[in-house]
């Protein structure tokens, strides 16, 4: 493993390559820092660099005693005004409500007496100068400015219209909590902190993207994370430089190992409970702001078959599933590549009785089987995408079309043949029985390939693909962890757990594949658990020898 | 350079796609599906190879709905050749479609054919690309071709009949279909022949049975007999369009006695009593009928069913004199009996498995004694010599046929009758 992390030295030399500092456009100039702490000045300062927006409010007002000149700053919108108004405002501005600490409020001792007697907030700080506490303002905090002093004091005051948390659509599940991510960070990391309630959980703040400044979140478990990872990590955000960071999957694009791979190399999630296994697990969480997606670092391709349902299901129904996924996996890989090239080129491989059926199936088909199976795999990309883009009502429409056309006026006009469409549908079902959708996509897409491979060379040339897929897969890195570890450079006890979800009492360690702090996870359960050791104490006789008793 | 070295192996990899390509494609929609061939030899020609292939037609071309079902009438090609692969050539030009020959699951090969030899078709069978050895070696009753006219009656096809035939041959002990590949095993075992099937073709039951002919009222069997008005419509080459009624003219498949062949070439043919007789020596006439006479009153009969058989074969040399012991063991229920004697009585039962037991010694010693006029050894009591004393059969084994035609063999049956069907007494009015 530790020739695996050498691998991420030599990224450190390229990525420190395209960090320049220089390259920074000429318009963005550091605006100036030392701003005058005259009021009437700073408030046109103000006014100058934020400009006419109709959402910035200044309000400008003297304390009650008048001895001192203060501002309001904040964004309209983003703050409760209601905590302004009764937790900043009034306590200066009100005789009615007798707080001797604004009687004696004077220029001298406005900053500490605000911050320390009169405004009744719990997160309060002071910005240095205007510029940093134009970041706090635009973030949704409020800026407490007074006449000739050089600090600022700010308000924690974020409040905005929130989606409340939801059950996450793209990953349901049967069993499991219904709770997802939301687009607010401050949400998201409740939803975490409850889940975890360690005093090791750690949300690392990070910002990028120069005109967005999203916020990011690095979670992890402090005892547990892998620093090396850790460290990689905060080195590939802090070298993002853009312009703006709008989603999860832009980070995703800017850290990932391999850029121009078909695979993912970064799972999302938005289901808590999964980010917070993941975290259990030593994994790193990418939270972004204003989204709901987020990433776990480093991935393994197995990741992608497992659902966070197979820990809540018997141990058994997991290995089922897991090992059908694994099949459904190929299936939506090479089936129709398999199914073109055995009927050109190998059909004797066909049992009689199948071959004469499709051979009845096909006479009269216009087109050769390749182009049969492009033409139906082309369609049904074509319906899926309009039907993710259409709107539920007209979707239906979509669907109904599709399905008649596709499926029945197209066999009975003799543009394809039924087993076509047999085979396309099969691995139209199986592709959505994949739990990640961008693993399933990237699938999809190999599929094109692997059909005109099938057709120019049989199945030599599907494996020909497939194995040229395999050489990339085992080339892959996600964080210097290999993509298809635990096979590759895994322990024996990793590689059963990718297939096998061991019952939870005896899963004692973490991956090992991930080298973490902390691999031991519980105590060997196996023996001691949750039944007596005398198995007749809880036995149906004996508590029907209880209850005579009591009778 | 690692790099450089690296992209001119996948360069390489790439270019060598492209020395492959579609020569071999072939759609399947362009196929000729031979399922049955039929090889038959015409001696004194000099294209003396009669090949006749069966091909399954989509049901789409048969005029068929698209019904999916795969049905499919067959179409018989015939050409002749120098060689089995010339007069496959040859049909082929009558084809508008490529030849297919890796589903001919049946080979059926004339009896001239196989007097003649059959290593022209065996080497064929090993050599050809398409051939499988897996497929089923038959034997007919004079020309392989008159067979594959027969119609079918269940099957959609006669080849099917065929394979259907062959499958259930397991269950019964008529015959012993074998595939390529274990007529080839047997053919090349020192001190064993090979046998295979026969399949011939039998007029129907009212050829034997005359009264039945004529007194055979015509809506008693066609349920669909159209126009077929009068029942005694003489003979099997009656008019053939009358649907249901036709059928009872017909000739009829039945794959029933063995070929033995001497080496490669056919010695003679064992009937259906005979083959069950050899087949005792294979120990593979289980699930069966067998009928012995009721021991008590002759002239009722007793259909027991075989449940198990098991047979030893030893062999003994006693001063250079060989001799084998046979040793079969046969555990079995009654099935039904004829007339009205109790026979669930342990005495009954004794008497009966020693009317058992000599039946089937009986049948034994007729076969035997039919193999050893052939001088085939289909047994393969060679072999269990060999394996016993590999010196005392390398020595015989240039005249092991000689040697199997005077053998001495010891059969003892033993029989078992475990049970007397469901219910011990037969169903009988009180007197």
């Amino acid at each position: 493993m530790t020739s695996a992390f050498s691998f991420l030295k030599k990224l450190n030399l390229l990525g420190k390559k395209s960090v320049p500092a220089k390259n920074k456009p000429a318009a963005e100039k550091k605006p100036e820092n030392d701003d005058s702490p005259i009021l009437s000045e700073r408030l046109a300062l103000i006014k100058k660099r934020l400009g006419e927006s109709n959402d910035v409010v200044i309000r400008e007002f003297n304390s009650s005693n008048d001895n001192v000149k203060l501002a309001l700053l904040f964004i309209d919108g983003l703050v409760d005004k209601k905590m302004v108004n009764d937790n900043i405002l009034q306590p200066i501005l009100s005789n009615t409500i007798v707080n001797q600490y604004t009687e004696k409020l004077t220029p001298e001792n406005a900053l500490e007496l605000l911050q320390k007697h009169i405004t009744s907030m719990s997160e309060l700080s002071l910005a240095p100068n205007l510029t940093q506490a134009l970041k706090r303002v635009l973030s949704g905090d409020t800026a407490v400015i007074i006449d000739n002093e050089q600090q600022i004091i700010i308000c924690g005051t974020r409040m905005w219209e929130k989606r409340t948390v939801a059950e996450p659509e793209t990953e349901a599940a049967v069993r499991g909590p219904r709770e997802g991510f939301t687009e607010t960070m401050r949400i998201n990391t409740s939803l975490l902190r409850r889940r975890i309630k360690h005093e090791n959980l750690r949300f690392e703040t990070m910002k990028a993207g120069r005109r967005t400044a999203t916020d990011i979140n690095l979670v992890y478990i402090n005892d547990i994370v892998n620093k090396d990872v850790l460290e990689e990590l905060r080195r590939r955000i802090a070298a993002i430089d853009t312009d703006a960071i709008l989603e999860s999957g832009y980070i995703e694009e800017f850290i990932e190992d391999a850029p121009f791979s078909f695979f993912p190399q970064i799972e999302h999630t938005e289901r808590v409970d999964k980010a917070a296994a993941a975290i259990l697990e030593g994994r790193i969480l990418v939270m972004t702001d204003n989204t709901p997606f987020m990433l776990i670092i480093p991935t393994s391709f197995f990741q992608f078959i497992q659902a966070s349902e197979d820990y809540y299901e018997r141990p058994f129904v997991a290995l089922f599933l897991r090992v059908l996924r694994l099949f459904v996996l190929n299936v939506a890989l090479i089936l129709p590549a398999t199914y073109v090239a055995v009927i050109s080129f190998h059909q004797e491989m066909l049992p009689t009785s199948l071959l004469l059926n499709i051979a009845a199936a096909r006479e009269g088909i216009p087109f050769p089987a390749v182009a049969e199976a492009l033409l139906m795999e082309g369609t049904f990309e074509v319906l899926r995408e309009a039907g993710v883009r259409l709107p539920k009502t007209v979707g239906q429409a979509v669907s109904i079309v599709g399905g008649l056309v596709i499926g029945d006026a197209a066999i009975r006009a003799g543009l394809v043949s039924p087993g076509m469409v047999i085979i396309v549908s099969a691995t139209a079902i199986s592709t959505f029985a994949i739990p990640a959708f961008n693993a399933s996509i990237a699938l999809r897409i190999l599929r094109f390939p692997l059909i005109i491979l099938g057709s120019v060379m049989g199945l030599y040339g599907v494996i020909f693909g497939l194995i040229i897929i395999l050489i990339h897969l085992a080339g892959l890195q996600s964080f210097g962890v290999p993509y298809l570890a635990p096979l590759v450079h895994g322990t024996i006890r990793d590689m059963f757990k990718s297939i096998i979800r061991p019952p939870l009492w005896m899963s004692r360690r973490r991956p090992d594949m991930l080298n973490l702090q902390q691999q031991q996870r519980q105590a060997t359960n196996v023996g001691k658990r949750q039944v007596p050791p005398d198995k007749r104490e809880l036995s149906h006789e004996k508590m029907e020898e209880n209850n005579a008793g009591k009778r | 350079m690692k790099k450089q070295i690296s992209m001119l192996l996948l360069l390489l990899l790439c270019f060598s796609t492209l020395i492959t390509g579609c020569w071999d494609h072939i759609a399947i929609e362009d196929l000729a599906l031979v399922r049955t061939i039929a090889i038959d030899y015409l001696p004194g020609r000099r294209a003396p190879y009669l090949v006749t292939l069966a091909i399954s037609l989509p049901a789409d071309i048969a005029g068929g709905e698209t019904t999916g079902g795969g049905g499919e009438p067959t179409q018989l090609f015939s050409a002749v050749g120098a060689t089995l692969n010339l007069a496959i050539e040859q049909a082929a030009l009558n084809l508008s479609r490529r030849l297919f020959l890796s589903h001919a699951e049946v080979i059926l090969i004339g009896e001239e054919m196989a007097k003649h030899g059959l290593l022209h078709i065996l080497d064929f069978i090993s050599k050809h690309p398409q051939a499988r050895f897996s497929t089923n070696l038959l034997i007919t009753k004079g020309f392989a071709q008159t067979v594959m006219t027969t119609s079918e009656r269940l099957e959609v096809a006669i080849t099917e009949e065929m394979i259907g035939m062959i499958e259930l041959a397991r269950y019964s002990p008529k015959s012993e279909p074998l595939k390529a590949y274990e007529f080839i095993q047997k053919m090349v075992t020192p001190g064993q022949d090979a046998y295979t099937a026969l399949m011939v073709k039998s007029p129907p039951l009212e050829e034997e049975i005359p009264e039945l002919k004529n007194e055979q009222k015509p809506d008693s069997q066609g349920e669909s007999s159209g126009g077929e008005e009068n029942g005694d419509s003489s003979s099997g080459s009656s008019d053939s369009s009358g649907g249901g009624g036709s059928k009872k003219a017909q000739e009829i498949l039945t794959l029933a006695g063995l070929a033995a062949f001497q080496n490669d070439k056919l010695a003679g043919f064992l009937d259906s009593h005979e083959t069950r007789g050899f087949l005792w020596f294979l120990g593979r006439t289980s699930h069966t009928l067998l009928a012995v006479e009721n021991p008590e009153k002759p002239g009722e009969t007793i259909s027991l069913f075989i449940a198990r058989v098991q047979t030893k074969i030893k062999p003994h040399i006693k001063n250079e004199q060989i001799s084998f012991s046979v040793e079969v063991i046969t555990e079995g229920d009654i099935r039904s009996q004829t007339g009205r004697t109790e026979i669930a009585t342990p005495e009954m039962i004794k008497k009966i498995n020693s009317a058992k037991a000599g039946a089937i010694k009986q049948e034994m010693e007729k076969a035997l004694h039919k193999m050893q006029k052939l001088k085939v050894d289909l047994v393969g009591f060679g072999t269990i010599l060999r394996r016993h004393d590999p010196e005392t059969f390398s020595s015989l084994e240039d005249r092991w046929a000689e040697e199997f035609s005077k053998l001495k063999v010891d059969i003892v049956v033993t029989s078992n009758i475990r049970r007397t069907g469901l219910q011990a007494h037969p169903a009988r009015p009180q007197r």
